[in-house]
């Protein structure tokens, strides 16, 4: 993925198995917005493909990818603050729904059966994150944990096979971050859904990740699963720098990052939380 | 009046809804209107300026005059559905102009720059003019004002409701979704060129029915009658009736259509103003005014227009239900 002569991701590749909960992770700037973007099919991808089974991805527009099963939250939230809740995750039935402009015009029998249809399902869904009981409020009136899990719950309304969640707990306080945690976990369970996160709470991702991809600079630098990576030098590296600072607190472990000799230790798998 | 609340509808959907700009409503009021004159009207080979009418019965041309905006704003919607917001108003404003250029070199169709009388209408034996049959409701007699007055209340009711059914429904969801994001609408599955592509056909078909009950109201149309400011003045009632409500445009087709003539019926008794033609200010003139304060007033204090207080009044009585409900 190029802007111009920007290349935001190079050689990228990574592999979520189905029915996990994949992390990526990485500091600020290094492509994992990009990343889904590209996935999402908001950025085309200059080279290299995405698929989904046994579906290409590659170069169909984002419509067309929610079709096929990937289901996105967004980090800033997207969604229209003057409109109700369940007005808000009915626009994830979008694609499941037929009704157009004439049908529902006329209220035509057909349409306006499925609108009841499709609405029992995100009452569902709207309980199933634990917004029963705010469907009818608009959503500019939500405190902003319950914004964040409307977002979630619009993406699970499209039946994905796939859900991405970009940051779903930034910002946000203990109590809300558990509460998303356990979405997230409750998602993969019991709807089976594959879960793709991005995330930078390092707690909140070693509580859920199956297995974790690291980005910086665009480029892959590891992928393992929790354990692995919290031990992983390079990983550490790229969080820390390999360059010494002015942050005196971080510059031992700058300094043993650059000579290349991390080994396991408390202080250093603790160290990536400080970001 | 019913006509300028279908067309403020139609404009509304692009406007208000989908987060369009539109300056150009006057030129699809303008297809509607003389593409009636045209459909329905008789031919004129008397004075200097003949004109050709095909005569066909007044209904099928009005369902025709729409469908004819339809076409038009069909064949303006790849450029609808490109553009966004402010671009689109600056280039839907040079239609409004060019719309006039065309309709006046088309004098056949239009009668040039000294238009045309508009054909009476009439359904299934029934016309909408003075007499003819004569007919009394409640001793009250029914003249063409009446019976069009009637006409234009089917007619306007007809067009809320499916623009309200359509808005509710999953139309009016994606809609919104491409106003408020266009990126989350698409994630979300909404083909969002094709959505403003709809948008627009809609607005215009809206604005041709509009545009053939003004001709009726008025009774004699010339391309000039379409200008820039009578979409300046849909889009002052969409803005004052509230962006994106239907109810909303109604309120504000009314209040921007009755307001010269209440300010005509207190003329005398309103300082400063007088007759047209007796200097000082006239009461239309005035009704200008009063309307382009009650604009800029809405957008400073209450932006979500007549509708939004209605609307803020709904939701403080939702917040003490959902306060009192168990969580």
């Amino acid at each position: 993925m190029r802007f111009g002569a920007l290349t935001a991701l190079s050689e990228v590749s990574l592999r979520a198995e189905p029915g996990t909960v994949h992390a990526v992770i990485g500091p600020n700037g290094a492509g994992k917005s990009t990343l889904f973007n590209v996935i999402s099919g908001v950025y085309s991808a200059s080279a290299g493909s995405v698929r989904l089974g046994g579906t290409t991805l590659t170069g169909l527009r984002p419509h067309r990818i929610t079709a096929l099963g990937v289901g996105r939250a967004f980090q800033n939230m997207a969604a229209s603050p003057n409109e109700s809740v369940e007005e808000n995750i009915m626009l994830g039935r979008h694609l499941l729904t037929r009704s157009g402009f004439v049908s529902a015009g006329l209220k035509l029998p057909w349409a306006v059966r499925e609108e009841r249809l499709h609405r029992a399902r995100v009452v569902e869904i709207a309980e199933f994150v634990g917004l029963g009981h705010v469907l009818h409020l608009p959503l500019g009136t939500l405190s902003y944990g319950d914004r964040k899990r409307v977002e979630v719950a619009r993406a699970l309304a499209t039946e994905p096979r796939v859900l991405l969640l970009d940051e779903p707990v930034a910002g946000m306080n203990a109590e809300e971050t558990r509460r998303m945690s356990e979405i997230v976990l409750a998602v993969r369970e019991s709807l089976g859904i594959t879960v793709l996160l991005v995330e930078h709470d390092m707690s909140m991702i070693m509580s859920v990740a199956d297995r974790i991809s690291v980005l910086d600079f665009g480029r892959l630098i590891a992928d393992g699963t929790p354990a692995q990576i919290q031990n992983d030098p390079a990983v550490i590296a790229a969080y820390l720098g390999t360059t010494a600072g002015t942050d005196t607190g971080a510059a031992s472990v700058r300094t043993t990052a650059s000579s290349g000799h991390i080994s396991a230790g408390p202080a250093h798998t603790t160290a990536p939380s400080q970001q | 009046m019913f006509g300028a609340a279908i067309g403020a509808i139609g404009l509304n959907i692009l406007v208000g809804t989908t987060g369009q700009l539109s300056l150009g409503h006057a030129f699809f009021l303008a297809v509607g209107g003389i593409s009636y004159c045209w459909l329905s009207g008789e031919s004129n080979d008397a004075g200097a300026h003949p004109y050709v009418g095909l005569g066909l019965p007044p209904l099928l041309g009005m369902v025709l005059a729409v469908g004819i905006s339809g076409l038009a704003g069909l064949l303006f919607s790849p450029i609808g559905a490109r553009l966004k917001g402010l671009y689109l108003g600056i280039a839907s404003l040079g239609m409004v102009f060019v719309g006039i250029h065309v309709f006046n070199s088309v004098d056949q169709v239009s009668g040039g720059h000294n238009g045309r009388t508009v054909p009476e209408f009439s359904l299934f034996g029934f016309t909408f003019d003075d007499s003819d049959p004569e007919l009394y409701v409640l001793n009250v007699e029914f003249e063409k004002f009446e019976r069009l007055w009637y006409l234009g209340l089917v007619l306007a009711v007809g067009c809320y409701l499916f623009a309200r059914a359509t808005l509710n429904g999953r139309p009016g969801r994606a809609l919104r979704a491409v106003r408020d994001s266009e990126i989350a609408a698409s994630v979300n599955g909404v083909n969002v060129t094709s959505y403003r592509a709809k948008a627009f056909l809609l607005s215009s078909m809206y604005a041709g029915l509009s545009g053939v009950l003004f001709a009726l109201a008025i009774g004699s149309v010339a391309p000039e009658s379409f200008a820039i400011e009578i979409s300046v003045q849909y889009l002052a009632m969409i803005v004052l009736g509230g962006l994106g409500s239907v109810g909303g445009a109604c309120a504000g087709a009314a209040f921007v259509t009755a307001l010269p003539y209440v300010l005509g019926e207190y003329a005398a008794s309103i300082p400063g103003l007088s007759e047209p033609g007796t200097g000082g200010v006239s009461y239309s003139e005035a009704a200008r005014y009063a309307y382009g304060a009650a604009v800029i007033l809405v957008i400073i204090f209450w932006p979500t227009g007549l509708a939004g207080i209605a609307r803020s009044l709904k939701l403080v009585s939702m917040r003490r239900a959902a306060r009192n409900a168990p969580t």
